[in-house]
Protein backbone atom coordinates (compact mmCIF):
# COMPACT_ATOMS: atom_id res chain seq x y z
CA UNK A 1 0.00 0.00 0.00
CA UNK A 2 1.63 3.20 -1.16
CA UNK A 3 2.10 6.30 0.94
CA UNK A 4 -0.73 8.25 -0.64
CA UNK A 5 -3.27 5.53 0.19
CA UNK A 6 -2.26 5.33 3.83
CA UNK A 7 -4.89 6.30 6.37
CA UNK A 8 -4.20 9.30 8.57
CA UNK A 9 -2.73 8.83 12.00
CA UNK A 10 -5.98 10.08 13.49
CA UNK A 11 -8.04 7.44 11.69
CA UNK A 12 -5.69 4.79 12.95
CA UNK A 13 -5.64 6.15 16.46
CA UNK A 14 -9.43 5.98 16.50
CA UNK A 15 -9.20 2.33 15.51
CA UNK A 16 -6.54 1.49 18.11
CA UNK A 17 -8.49 3.26 20.82
CA UNK A 18 -11.59 1.31 19.79
CA UNK A 19 -9.65 -1.96 20.05
CA UNK A 20 -8.28 -0.99 23.46
CA UNK A 21 -11.73 -0.10 24.67
CA UNK A 22 -13.08 -3.52 23.67
CA UNK A 23 -10.29 -5.25 25.61
CA UNK A 24 -10.60 -3.01 28.65
CA UNK A 25 -14.40 -3.55 28.65
CA UNK A 26 -14.02 -7.34 28.31
CA UNK A 27 -15.85 -7.38 24.97
CA UNK A 28 -13.40 -9.97 23.82
CA UNK A 29 -15.52 -11.73 21.18
CA UNK A 30 -15.94 -8.33 19.55
CA UNK A 31 -12.17 -7.86 19.86
CA UNK A 32 -11.59 -11.14 18.00
CA UNK A 33 -13.95 -9.95 15.25
CA UNK A 34 -11.55 -7.09 14.53
CA UNK A 35 -9.23 -9.67 12.93
CA UNK A 36 -9.74 -10.68 9.33
CA UNK A 37 -10.12 -14.31 8.30
CA UNK A 38 -6.34 -14.83 8.21
CA UNK A 39 -5.78 -12.90 11.43
CA UNK A 40 -2.93 -13.79 13.75
CA UNK A 41 -2.06 -12.70 17.29
CA UNK A 42 1.55 -13.14 18.42
CA UNK A 43 3.85 -12.44 21.36
CA UNK A 44 7.57 -13.23 20.86
CA UNK A 45 9.63 -14.56 23.78
CA UNK A 46 11.12 -11.92 26.06
CA UNK A 47 14.71 -13.02 25.36
CA UNK A 48 14.28 -13.05 21.55
CA UNK A 49 11.92 -10.10 21.01
CA UNK A 50 12.98 -9.54 17.40
CA UNK A 51 12.86 -13.17 16.29
CA UNK A 52 10.32 -14.61 13.88
CA UNK A 53 8.10 -17.52 14.98
CA UNK A 54 10.06 -19.87 12.72
CA UNK A 55 13.18 -19.06 14.75
CA UNK A 56 11.99 -19.24 18.32
CA UNK A 57 9.27 -20.41 20.67
CA UNK A 58 6.72 -17.61 20.89
CA UNK A 59 4.73 -17.04 24.07
CA UNK A 60 1.57 -16.54 22.00
CA UNK A 61 1.28 -17.94 18.50
CA UNK A 62 -2.44 -17.77 17.71
CA UNK A 63 -3.99 -18.42 14.34
CA UNK A 64 -7.47 -17.04 13.67
CA UNK A 65 -9.21 -19.99 15.31
CA UNK A 66 -7.07 -19.92 18.42
CA UNK A 67 -7.36 -16.19 18.97
CA UNK A 68 -11.15 -16.39 18.91
CA UNK A 69 -10.95 -19.38 21.29
CA UNK A 70 -8.61 -17.34 23.50
CA UNK A 71 -11.29 -14.63 23.66
CA UNK A 72 -14.02 -17.18 24.47
CA UNK A 73 -11.85 -18.86 27.11
CA UNK A 74 -11.18 -15.58 28.88
CA UNK A 75 -14.90 -14.91 29.20
CA UNK A 76 -15.53 -18.16 31.09
CA UNK A 77 -15.62 -18.47 34.86
CA UNK A 78 -13.40 -21.50 34.38
CA UNK A 79 -10.62 -19.28 33.04
CA UNK A 80 -9.32 -19.34 36.58
CA UNK A 81 -6.47 -16.89 36.09
CA UNK A 82 -9.03 -14.25 35.05
CA UNK A 83 -11.85 -15.01 37.43
CA UNK A 84 -12.66 -12.66 38.98
CA UNK A 85 -11.72 -10.55 35.98
CA UNK A 86 -8.83 -8.12 36.06
CA UNK A 87 -9.31 -4.41 35.73
CA UNK A 88 -7.45 -3.73 32.48
CA UNK A 89 -6.38 -0.29 31.29
CA UNK A 90 -4.65 0.39 27.99
CA UNK A 91 -2.73 3.61 27.36
CA UNK A 92 -1.68 3.98 23.73
CA UNK A 93 1.00 6.28 22.36
CA UNK A 94 3.71 6.86 19.73
CA UNK A 95 1.46 5.82 16.83
CA UNK A 96 3.15 5.43 13.46
CA UNK A 97 1.56 4.45 10.12
CA UNK A 98 3.81 2.98 7.45
CA UNK A 99 3.45 1.37 4.04
CA UNK A 100 3.30 -2.42 4.05
CA UNK A 101 2.71 -4.43 0.89
CA UNK A 102 -0.09 -4.48 -1.73
CA UNK A 103 -2.55 -5.80 0.76
CA UNK A 104 -1.87 -4.26 4.14
CA UNK A 105 -0.20 -1.32 5.81
CA UNK A 106 1.81 -1.29 9.01
CA UNK A 107 0.92 0.40 12.25
CA UNK A 108 3.28 0.59 15.16
CA UNK A 109 2.43 1.94 18.58
CA UNK A 110 3.66 1.78 22.12
CA UNK A 111 1.28 0.86 24.88
CA UNK A 112 1.29 0.53 28.64
CA UNK A 113 -1.23 -1.96 29.91
CA UNK A 114 -2.18 -2.06 33.56
CA UNK A 115 -3.78 -5.09 35.14
CA UNK A 116 -5.19 -5.05 38.63
CA UNK A 117 -6.67 -8.06 40.38
CA UNK A 118 -6.70 -9.64 43.85
CA UNK A 119 -4.42 -6.99 45.37
CA UNK A 120 -1.90 -7.42 42.59
CA UNK A 121 -1.00 -4.68 40.13
CA UNK A 122 0.91 -5.70 37.00
CA UNK A 123 2.29 -3.40 34.33
CA UNK A 124 3.06 -4.49 30.78
CA UNK A 125 4.92 -1.91 28.67
CA UNK A 126 4.72 -3.10 25.06
CA UNK A 127 5.35 -2.22 21.45
CA UNK A 128 2.55 -3.36 19.13
CA UNK A 129 3.20 -4.00 15.47
CA UNK A 130 0.10 -4.38 13.34
CA UNK A 131 -0.61 -5.38 9.79
CA UNK A 132 -3.94 -3.80 8.97
CA UNK A 133 -6.17 -4.20 5.91
CA UNK A 134 -9.17 -2.23 4.72
CA UNK A 135 -12.49 -4.03 4.41
CA UNK A 136 -16.09 -3.06 3.58
CA UNK A 137 -16.71 -2.62 7.27
CA UNK A 138 -13.59 -0.64 8.10
CA UNK A 139 -10.12 -1.65 9.21
CA UNK A 140 -9.36 -5.27 10.00
CA UNK A 141 -6.26 -6.69 11.72
CA UNK A 142 -4.29 -9.19 9.65
CA UNK A 143 -1.63 -9.58 12.31
CA UNK A 144 -0.98 -8.13 15.73
CA UNK A 145 2.43 -8.76 17.22
CA UNK A 146 3.00 -7.57 20.78
CA UNK A 147 6.62 -7.18 21.81
CA UNK A 148 6.94 -7.10 25.57
CA UNK A 149 9.00 -4.23 26.92
CA UNK A 150 10.14 -6.22 29.93
CA UNK A 151 13.24 -8.37 30.17
CA UNK A 152 11.27 -11.30 31.61
CA UNK A 153 7.82 -12.02 33.07
CA UNK A 154 9.21 -12.35 36.61
CA UNK A 155 7.30 -9.33 37.92
CA UNK A 156 3.97 -10.22 36.32
CA UNK A 157 4.26 -14.00 36.62
CA UNK A 158 2.07 -14.60 33.60
CA UNK A 159 0.29 -13.02 30.66
CA UNK A 160 -3.33 -13.98 31.19
CA UNK A 161 -5.01 -10.92 29.66
CA UNK A 162 -5.14 -9.84 26.05
CA UNK A 163 -2.69 -7.01 25.48
CA UNK B 1 9.52 -36.40 63.60
CA UNK B 2 10.63 -33.12 62.12
CA UNK B 3 13.46 -32.75 64.58
CA UNK B 4 13.79 -29.25 65.97
CA UNK B 5 11.67 -27.71 63.25
CA UNK B 6 9.10 -27.90 66.00
CA UNK B 7 6.31 -29.51 64.02
CA UNK B 8 5.43 -32.77 62.32
CA UNK B 9 6.17 -32.30 58.62
CA UNK B 10 4.46 -35.34 57.09
CA UNK B 11 2.22 -38.15 58.35
CA UNK B 12 2.70 -41.33 56.34
CA UNK B 13 0.12 -43.69 57.85
CA UNK B 14 0.23 -46.71 55.57
CA UNK B 15 -1.94 -48.81 57.86
CA UNK B 16 -4.92 -46.49 57.69
CA UNK B 17 -4.27 -45.18 54.19
CA UNK B 18 -3.61 -41.57 55.09
CA UNK B 19 -0.80 -39.38 53.79
CA UNK B 20 -0.68 -35.79 54.98
CA UNK B 21 1.73 -32.89 54.58
CA UNK B 22 1.84 -30.06 57.09
CA UNK B 23 1.23 -26.68 55.47
CA UNK B 24 3.99 -25.14 57.53
CA UNK B 25 6.48 -26.64 55.08
CA UNK B 26 5.27 -24.08 52.51
CA UNK B 27 5.42 -20.99 54.70
CA UNK B 28 8.28 -21.14 57.17
CA UNK B 29 11.63 -19.47 56.62
CA UNK B 30 13.54 -22.06 58.64
CA UNK B 31 12.19 -24.81 56.37
CA UNK B 32 13.53 -22.94 53.34
CA UNK B 33 16.91 -22.45 55.01
CA UNK B 34 17.17 -26.19 55.61
CA UNK B 35 16.03 -26.96 52.08
CA UNK B 36 18.82 -24.79 50.73
CA UNK B 37 21.44 -26.47 52.86
CA UNK B 38 20.19 -30.06 52.89
CA UNK B 39 18.48 -30.40 49.51
CA UNK B 40 19.63 -27.79 47.00
CA UNK B 41 23.25 -27.95 48.17
CA UNK B 42 23.25 -31.76 48.04
CA UNK B 43 21.21 -32.75 45.00
CA UNK B 44 22.06 -32.65 41.32
CA UNK B 45 20.40 -29.53 39.88
CA UNK B 46 19.60 -28.96 36.21
CA UNK B 47 21.86 -26.28 34.73
CA UNK B 48 21.33 -26.29 30.97
CA UNK B 49 21.12 -28.49 27.89
CA UNK B 50 24.36 -29.15 26.06
CA UNK B 51 22.79 -27.84 22.82
CA UNK B 52 22.83 -24.35 24.31
CA UNK B 53 26.63 -24.28 23.95
CA UNK B 54 27.17 -25.92 20.56
CA UNK B 55 30.22 -24.01 19.31
CA UNK B 56 33.53 -23.09 20.96
CA UNK B 57 33.06 -19.97 23.07
CA UNK B 58 29.29 -20.43 23.50
CA UNK B 59 28.13 -19.75 27.01
CA UNK B 60 25.03 -19.28 29.11
CA UNK B 61 24.98 -17.54 32.46
CA UNK B 62 22.10 -18.11 34.83
CA UNK B 63 21.30 -18.68 38.48
CA UNK B 64 21.10 -22.30 39.52
CA UNK B 65 20.34 -23.22 43.10
CA UNK B 66 20.35 -19.49 43.82
CA UNK B 67 23.93 -18.99 42.62
CA UNK B 68 25.20 -17.22 39.51
CA UNK B 69 26.92 -19.70 37.20
CA UNK B 70 28.57 -19.65 33.78
CA UNK B 71 28.34 -22.73 31.56
CA UNK B 72 30.79 -22.45 28.67
CA UNK B 73 32.36 -24.51 25.90
CA UNK B 74 35.95 -23.29 25.69
CA UNK B 75 37.93 -22.71 22.48
CA UNK B 76 39.04 -26.34 22.54
CA UNK B 77 35.50 -27.66 22.94
CA UNK B 78 35.82 -28.56 26.61
CA UNK B 79 32.85 -27.81 28.91
CA UNK B 80 33.21 -25.84 32.15
CA UNK B 81 30.87 -24.59 34.82
CA UNK B 82 32.19 -21.93 37.16
CA UNK B 83 30.75 -19.37 39.53
CA UNK B 84 30.07 -16.00 37.96
CA UNK B 85 31.88 -13.98 40.58
CA UNK B 86 35.24 -12.21 40.23
CA UNK B 87 38.01 -13.54 42.47
CA UNK B 88 39.04 -9.95 43.24
CA UNK B 89 35.97 -8.32 44.77
CA UNK B 90 33.13 -10.60 43.74
CA UNK B 91 31.34 -8.75 40.95
CA UNK B 92 29.66 -10.87 38.30
CA UNK B 93 32.13 -10.96 35.42
CA UNK B 94 29.45 -11.88 32.87
CA UNK B 95 26.25 -9.89 32.55
CA UNK B 96 24.87 -11.35 29.34
CA UNK B 97 22.48 -14.32 29.67
CA UNK B 98 24.04 -16.07 26.67
CA UNK B 99 26.41 -15.48 23.81
CA UNK B 100 29.71 -16.45 22.29
CA UNK B 101 33.02 -15.37 23.80
CA UNK B 102 35.70 -14.77 21.21
CA UNK B 103 38.26 -14.22 23.91
CA UNK B 104 37.81 -13.61 27.61
CA UNK B 105 35.60 -12.41 30.40
CA UNK B 106 36.72 -9.07 31.78
CA UNK B 107 35.31 -8.02 35.11
CA UNK B 108 33.67 -4.60 34.65
CA UNK B 109 34.75 -3.39 38.10
CA UNK B 110 38.60 -3.32 38.10
CA UNK B 111 39.23 -5.10 34.84
CA UNK B 112 40.55 -8.49 35.91
CA UNK B 113 40.54 -10.78 32.92
CA UNK B 114 39.62 -14.47 32.91
CA UNK B 115 40.05 -16.90 30.03
CA UNK B 116 37.28 -19.08 28.66
CA UNK B 117 38.67 -21.81 30.92
CA UNK B 118 38.14 -19.53 33.92
CA UNK B 119 41.88 -18.85 34.46
CA UNK B 120 42.98 -15.44 35.70
CA UNK B 121 45.14 -14.10 32.87
CA UNK B 122 45.49 -10.38 33.55
CA UNK B 123 45.30 -7.86 36.39
CA UNK B 124 45.54 -4.32 34.96
CA UNK B 125 48.36 -2.17 36.35
CA UNK B 126 51.95 -3.45 36.44
CA UNK B 127 53.99 -4.46 39.48
CA UNK B 128 51.28 -4.37 42.10
CA UNK B 129 51.22 -8.06 42.88
CA UNK B 130 54.05 -10.52 43.65
CA UNK B 131 55.26 -12.83 40.88
CA UNK B 132 53.81 -15.80 42.72
CA UNK B 133 50.33 -14.29 42.64
CA UNK B 134 47.82 -17.02 41.72
CA UNK B 135 50.47 -19.75 41.43
CA UNK B 136 48.00 -21.95 43.28
CA UNK B 137 45.10 -21.06 40.95
CA UNK B 138 43.03 -19.77 43.84
CA UNK B 139 42.33 -16.54 41.94
CA UNK B 140 40.80 -18.30 38.94
CA UNK B 141 37.04 -18.32 38.64
CA UNK B 142 35.87 -21.00 41.05
CA UNK B 143 34.58 -24.10 39.32
CA UNK B 144 31.40 -25.72 40.68
CA UNK B 145 32.29 -28.72 42.85
CA UNK B 146 30.71 -31.12 40.32
CA UNK B 147 28.97 -31.04 37.00
CA UNK B 148 27.98 -33.85 34.67
CA UNK B 149 25.93 -34.56 31.58
CA UNK B 150 23.42 -37.29 30.94
CA UNK B 151 22.15 -37.56 27.33
CA UNK B 152 22.51 -33.82 26.80
CA UNK B 153 21.07 -32.72 30.15
CA UNK B 154 23.73 -30.90 32.17
CA UNK B 155 23.50 -30.87 35.96
CA UNK B 156 25.61 -29.30 38.69
CA UNK B 157 26.14 -30.36 42.28
CA UNK B 158 27.44 -28.10 45.07
CA UNK B 159 28.45 -31.15 47.12
CA UNK B 160 31.88 -32.47 46.12
CA UNK B 161 31.05 -35.77 47.81
CA UNK B 162 27.83 -36.39 45.89
CA UNK B 163 27.12 -39.72 44.16
CA UNK B 164 27.47 -39.80 40.38
CA UNK B 165 24.75 -38.16 38.29
CA UNK B 166 23.68 -41.47 36.80
CA UNK B 167 23.37 -43.12 40.21
CA UNK B 168 21.39 -40.11 41.42
CA UNK B 169 19.02 -40.13 38.44
CA UNK B 170 18.32 -43.83 39.02
CA UNK B 171 15.11 -44.82 37.21
CA UNK B 172 14.77 -41.34 35.69
CA UNK B 173 17.56 -42.26 33.26
CA UNK B 174 15.01 -44.30 31.31
CA UNK B 175 12.77 -41.25 30.89
CA UNK B 176 15.64 -39.02 29.76
CA UNK B 177 16.62 -41.77 27.30
CA UNK B 178 13.12 -41.79 25.82
CA UNK B 179 13.10 -38.02 25.39
CA UNK B 180 16.65 -37.89 24.05
CA UNK B 181 15.86 -40.61 21.48
CA UNK B 182 13.07 -38.70 19.73
CA UNK B 183 15.26 -37.05 17.11
CA UNK B 184 17.54 -39.17 14.92
CA UNK B 185 20.26 -36.54 15.35
CA UNK B 186 19.55 -35.81 19.00
CA UNK B 187 17.72 -32.97 20.70
CA UNK B 188 18.17 -29.23 21.15
CA UNK B 189 16.66 -26.41 23.16
CA UNK B 190 14.50 -24.18 20.95
CA UNK B 191 15.47 -20.49 21.18
CA UNK B 192 12.97 -18.58 23.31
CA UNK B 193 13.15 -19.07 27.06
CA UNK B 194 10.16 -18.69 29.34
CA UNK B 195 11.14 -16.74 32.45
CA UNK B 196 8.29 -16.18 34.85
CA UNK B 197 7.47 -16.57 38.52
CA UNK B 198 4.86 -17.93 40.87
CA UNK B 199 3.91 -16.40 44.19
CA UNK B 200 3.87 -19.76 45.86
CA UNK B 201 6.18 -22.27 47.47
CA UNK B 202 8.40 -24.17 45.02
CA UNK B 203 7.23 -27.61 46.14
CA UNK B 204 3.73 -26.81 44.93
CA UNK B 205 5.01 -26.59 41.36
CA UNK B 206 6.77 -29.94 41.62
CA UNK B 207 3.48 -31.44 42.87
CA UNK B 208 1.44 -29.69 40.20
CA UNK B 209 3.65 -30.63 37.25
CA UNK B 210 2.65 -34.31 37.31
CA UNK B 211 -0.77 -33.95 38.91
CA UNK B 212 -3.24 -35.56 36.53
CA UNK B 213 -6.09 -35.26 39.02
CA UNK B 214 -6.39 -31.49 38.54
CA UNK B 215 -6.33 -31.54 34.74
CA UNK B 216 -10.03 -31.98 34.03
CA UNK B 217 -11.02 -29.24 36.48
CA UNK B 218 -8.26 -26.62 36.43
CA UNK B 219 -7.76 -26.99 32.68
CA UNK B 220 -11.34 -27.49 31.51
CA UNK B 221 -11.00 -24.48 29.17
CA UNK B 222 -8.03 -26.15 27.48
CA UNK B 223 -10.10 -29.26 26.83
CA UNK B 224 -12.91 -26.98 25.56
CA UNK B 225 -10.36 -25.61 23.08
CA UNK B 226 -9.29 -29.07 21.95
CA UNK B 227 -12.96 -29.95 21.55
CA UNK B 228 -13.45 -26.94 19.30
CA UNK B 229 -10.65 -28.09 17.01
CA UNK B 230 -10.18 -31.83 17.16
CA UNK B 231 -12.44 -34.84 17.23
CA UNK B 232 -10.03 -36.50 19.64
CA UNK B 233 -12.03 -35.74 22.80
CA UNK B 234 -14.57 -38.43 21.95
CA UNK B 235 -14.33 -41.20 24.53
CA UNK B 236 -11.62 -39.34 26.49
CA UNK B 237 -11.91 -39.87 30.25
CA UNK B 238 -11.15 -36.43 31.62
CA UNK B 239 -10.73 -37.79 35.14
CA UNK B 240 -7.55 -39.44 33.80
CA UNK B 241 -8.36 -42.73 35.55
CA UNK B 242 -5.93 -44.68 33.41
CA UNK B 243 -2.21 -45.01 32.84
CA UNK B 244 0.09 -45.30 35.80
CA UNK B 245 2.61 -43.74 38.15
CA UNK B 246 6.04 -45.12 38.95
CA UNK B 247 8.48 -44.33 41.72
CA UNK B 248 11.82 -43.94 39.92
CA UNK B 249 13.95 -43.80 43.06
CA UNK B 250 15.63 -40.91 44.94
CA UNK B 251 12.41 -38.89 44.95
CA UNK B 252 11.91 -39.02 41.17
CA UNK B 253 8.59 -40.19 39.71
CA UNK B 254 6.72 -40.39 36.43
CA UNK B 255 3.02 -40.23 35.60
CA UNK B 256 2.51 -41.92 32.25
CA UNK B 257 0.07 -43.29 29.69
CA UNK B 258 0.25 -44.43 26.11
CA UNK B 259 -1.90 -43.26 23.22
CA UNK B 260 -4.94 -42.03 25.15
CA UNK B 261 -4.38 -38.34 25.74
CA UNK B 262 -6.41 -36.17 23.37
CA UNK B 263 -3.75 -33.72 22.24
CA UNK B 264 -1.48 -34.15 19.24
CA UNK B 265 2.23 -34.85 19.50
CA UNK B 266 4.61 -33.48 16.89
CA UNK B 267 6.76 -36.61 17.56
CA UNK B 268 4.42 -38.21 16.70
CA UNK B 269 0.68 -38.56 17.16
CA UNK B 270 -1.55 -37.00 14.55
CA UNK B 271 -4.81 -35.28 15.53
CA UNK B 272 -7.28 -33.56 13.19
CA UNK B 273 -6.17 -30.13 14.40
CA UNK B 274 -2.82 -30.69 12.67
CA UNK B 275 -4.68 -30.83 9.33
CA UNK B 276 -4.96 -33.69 6.86
CA UNK B 277 -1.85 -32.56 4.99
CA UNK B 278 0.25 -33.17 8.12
CA UNK B 279 -0.74 -36.80 8.56
CA UNK B 280 1.74 -38.33 6.13
CA UNK B 281 4.72 -36.53 7.68
CA UNK B 282 3.70 -37.34 11.26
CA UNK B 283 3.15 -41.00 10.39
CA UNK B 284 6.58 -41.08 8.72
CA UNK B 285 8.18 -39.54 11.83
CA UNK B 286 6.60 -42.25 14.00
CA UNK B 287 7.72 -44.93 11.56
CA UNK B 288 11.33 -43.68 11.58
CA UNK B 289 11.47 -43.73 15.39
CA UNK B 290 9.96 -47.21 15.60
CA UNK B 291 12.36 -48.58 12.98
CA UNK B 292 15.34 -46.97 14.72
CA UNK B 293 14.48 -47.84 18.32
CA UNK B 294 12.42 -51.03 17.93
CA UNK B 295 8.67 -51.43 18.39
CA UNK B 296 8.46 -51.45 22.17
CA UNK B 297 10.66 -48.43 22.88
CA UNK B 298 9.57 -46.69 19.68
CA UNK B 299 5.88 -46.86 20.64
CA UNK B 300 6.73 -45.44 24.06
CA UNK B 301 8.58 -42.56 22.43
CA UNK B 302 5.97 -41.59 19.87
CA UNK B 303 2.70 -42.47 21.58
CA UNK B 304 3.55 -42.11 25.27
CA UNK B 305 2.74 -39.05 27.38
CA UNK B 306 4.96 -38.67 30.42
CA UNK B 307 5.08 -36.08 33.20
CA UNK B 308 8.35 -36.65 35.01
CA UNK B 309 9.54 -35.16 38.28
CA UNK B 310 13.27 -35.26 38.90
CA UNK B 311 14.04 -34.41 42.49
CA UNK B 312 14.12 -31.71 43.65
CA UNK B 313 13.18 -29.13 41.01
CA UNK B 314 13.29 -30.44 37.44
CA UNK B 315 10.24 -31.31 35.39
CA UNK B 316 10.41 -33.01 32.00
CA UNK B 317 6.92 -33.09 30.56
CA UNK B 318 6.73 -34.98 27.28
CA UNK B 319 3.16 -34.17 26.32
CA UNK B 320 1.88 -31.96 23.44
CA UNK B 321 5.55 -30.91 23.15
CA UNK B 322 8.51 -31.46 25.43
CA UNK B 323 9.10 -28.92 28.16
CA UNK B 324 12.10 -28.71 30.45
CA UNK B 325 11.16 -26.69 33.52
CA UNK B 326 13.15 -25.79 36.60
CA UNK B 327 12.51 -23.42 39.47
CA UNK B 328 14.06 -22.12 42.64
CA UNK B 329 12.65 -20.50 45.78
CA UNK B 330 13.87 -17.04 46.68
CA UNK B 331 11.32 -16.82 49.49
CA UNK B 332 8.97 -19.42 50.97
CA UNK B 333 6.12 -17.91 48.95
CA UNK B 334 7.98 -16.97 45.76
CA UNK B 335 9.77 -19.01 43.10
CA UNK B 336 11.33 -18.14 39.79
CA UNK B 337 10.63 -20.51 36.91
CA UNK B 338 12.68 -21.12 33.76
CA UNK B 339 11.18 -23.27 31.03
CA UNK B 340 12.25 -24.32 27.56
CA UNK B 341 11.07 -26.41 24.65
CA UNK B 342 13.22 -29.42 23.77
CA UNK B 343 13.02 -30.32 20.08
CA UNK B 344 14.66 -32.75 17.67
CA UNK B 345 17.76 -31.41 15.90
CA UNK B 346 17.11 -31.20 12.18
CA UNK B 347 13.33 -31.27 12.54
CA UNK B 348 11.57 -30.15 9.35
CA UNK B 349 10.19 -26.58 9.31
CA UNK B 350 6.61 -27.90 9.11
CA UNK B 351 7.10 -30.15 12.12
CA UNK B 352 8.85 -27.37 14.07
CA UNK B 353 5.92 -25.11 13.28
CA UNK B 354 3.44 -27.68 14.66
CA UNK B 355 5.63 -28.06 17.75
CA UNK B 356 5.82 -24.33 18.44
CA UNK B 357 2.05 -23.92 18.09
CA UNK B 358 1.32 -27.05 20.10
CA UNK B 359 3.66 -26.12 22.95
CA UNK B 360 2.00 -22.79 23.69
CA UNK B 361 -1.56 -24.02 23.23
CA UNK B 362 -1.11 -25.40 26.76
CA UNK B 363 2.28 -24.51 28.19
CA UNK B 364 3.95 -21.30 29.23
CA UNK B 365 2.97 -18.05 30.91
CA UNK B 366 0.53 -17.12 28.12
CA UNK B 367 -0.70 -20.63 27.22
CA UNK B 368 -4.21 -21.94 27.79
CA UNK B 369 -3.19 -23.78 30.96
CA UNK B 370 -0.03 -22.61 32.73
CA UNK B 371 -1.63 -19.32 33.88
CA UNK B 372 -4.36 -21.35 35.57
CA UNK B 373 -1.74 -23.48 37.32
CA UNK B 374 0.03 -20.33 38.48
CA UNK B 375 -3.32 -19.13 39.85
CA UNK B 376 -4.01 -22.40 41.69
CA UNK B 377 -0.59 -22.44 43.33
CA UNK B 378 -1.00 -18.85 44.47
CA UNK B 379 -4.46 -19.68 45.86
CA UNK B 380 -2.97 -22.57 47.84
CA UNK B 381 -0.23 -20.34 49.20
CA UNK B 382 -2.79 -17.74 50.27
CA UNK B 383 -4.87 -20.47 51.91
CA UNK B 384 -1.87 -21.52 54.00
CA UNK B 385 -2.19 -18.31 55.99
CA UNK B 386 -4.84 -20.36 57.82
CA UNK B 387 -2.39 -23.19 58.51
CA UNK B 388 -2.45 -22.71 62.28
CA UNK B 389 -6.08 -23.78 62.26
CA UNK B 390 -6.22 -25.87 59.04
CA UNK B 391 -2.78 -27.47 59.05
CA UNK B 392 -2.86 -30.49 56.72
CA UNK B 393 -2.71 -31.15 52.97
CA UNK B 394 -4.11 -34.54 52.02
CA UNK B 395 -2.04 -36.53 49.52
CA UNK B 396 -3.73 -39.92 50.06
CA UNK B 397 -5.33 -40.44 46.65
CA UNK B 398 -4.80 -44.04 45.54
CA UNK B 399 -2.78 -44.89 48.64
CA UNK B 400 -4.47 -48.27 49.21
CA UNK B 401 -4.73 -49.28 45.53
CA UNK B 402 -2.74 -52.14 44.07
CA UNK B 403 -2.73 -50.58 40.62
CA UNK B 404 -2.05 -46.86 40.79
CA UNK B 405 -3.51 -44.71 38.02
CA UNK B 406 -2.34 -41.43 36.55
CA UNK B 407 -4.85 -39.43 38.58
CA UNK B 408 -3.56 -40.86 41.87
CA UNK B 409 -1.00 -39.11 44.03
CA UNK B 410 1.84 -41.62 44.31
CA UNK B 411 4.18 -39.25 42.44
CA UNK B 412 3.69 -36.66 45.19
CA UNK B 413 4.11 -39.16 47.99
CA UNK B 414 7.35 -40.24 46.32
CA UNK B 415 8.55 -36.64 46.35
CA UNK B 416 7.49 -35.98 49.91
CA UNK B 417 8.97 -39.16 51.38
CA UNK B 418 12.34 -38.32 49.88
CA UNK B 419 12.08 -34.66 50.82
CA UNK B 420 11.35 -35.59 54.41
CA UNK B 421 14.19 -38.08 54.52
CA UNK B 422 16.70 -35.53 53.25
CA UNK B 423 15.58 -32.89 55.67
CA UNK B 424 15.80 -35.32 58.60
CA UNK B 425 18.88 -37.40 57.93
CA UNK B 426 21.11 -34.45 58.55
CA UNK B 427 19.33 -33.48 61.72
CA UNK B 428 19.86 -36.94 63.12
CA UNK B 429 23.55 -36.87 62.16
CA UNK B 430 24.01 -33.50 63.77
CA UNK B 431 22.34 -34.42 67.08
Amino acid sequence: MSDKNLPSRQEIEDFLIHEAELIDDWQLNEWAELFDEHGEYQVPPTDKPKSEPEQSLYLIYDDRHRLSERAKRQLKKTDHSEFPRSIVTHIISNVRVKPGDDDYFIVICNAVVHRSRLQQHDIYPVRCEYRIVRSDTGFRIRRKRVILGTETLRNQGKLSIII
Amino acid sequence: MGGNLGFETIQDDRENGRFRVHRGVFTKNDVLERERALIFDRCWLYMAHVSEVQKPGDFVSRRVGGRPLIFIRDRNGKLHVYFNSCSHRGAMVCREPSGRKRKNFQCPYHGWVFSDEGKLIDTPGPGAYPDTFNNDGSLDLQPVPKFAEYRGFVFVNFDAGAVSLEEYLAGACEILDLVASQGPQGMEIQPGMQEYSVRANWKLLQENSADAYHAGITHSTYFDYLGSRDESLEGFDNTLSFGGVRDLGNGHAVSESQGVMPWGRPYARWVPGFGKEAKAEIDAIAQEVIEREGVEKGEKIVRGDRNTLIFPNLVINDIMAVTVRTFYPYKPDYMEVNAWSLAPIGESPTSRERRSRNFVEFLGPAGFSTPDDVEMLALCQQGYAAADFAPWNDISRGVTKDVVEKSDELQMRTFWRHWDKMLKSELEERV
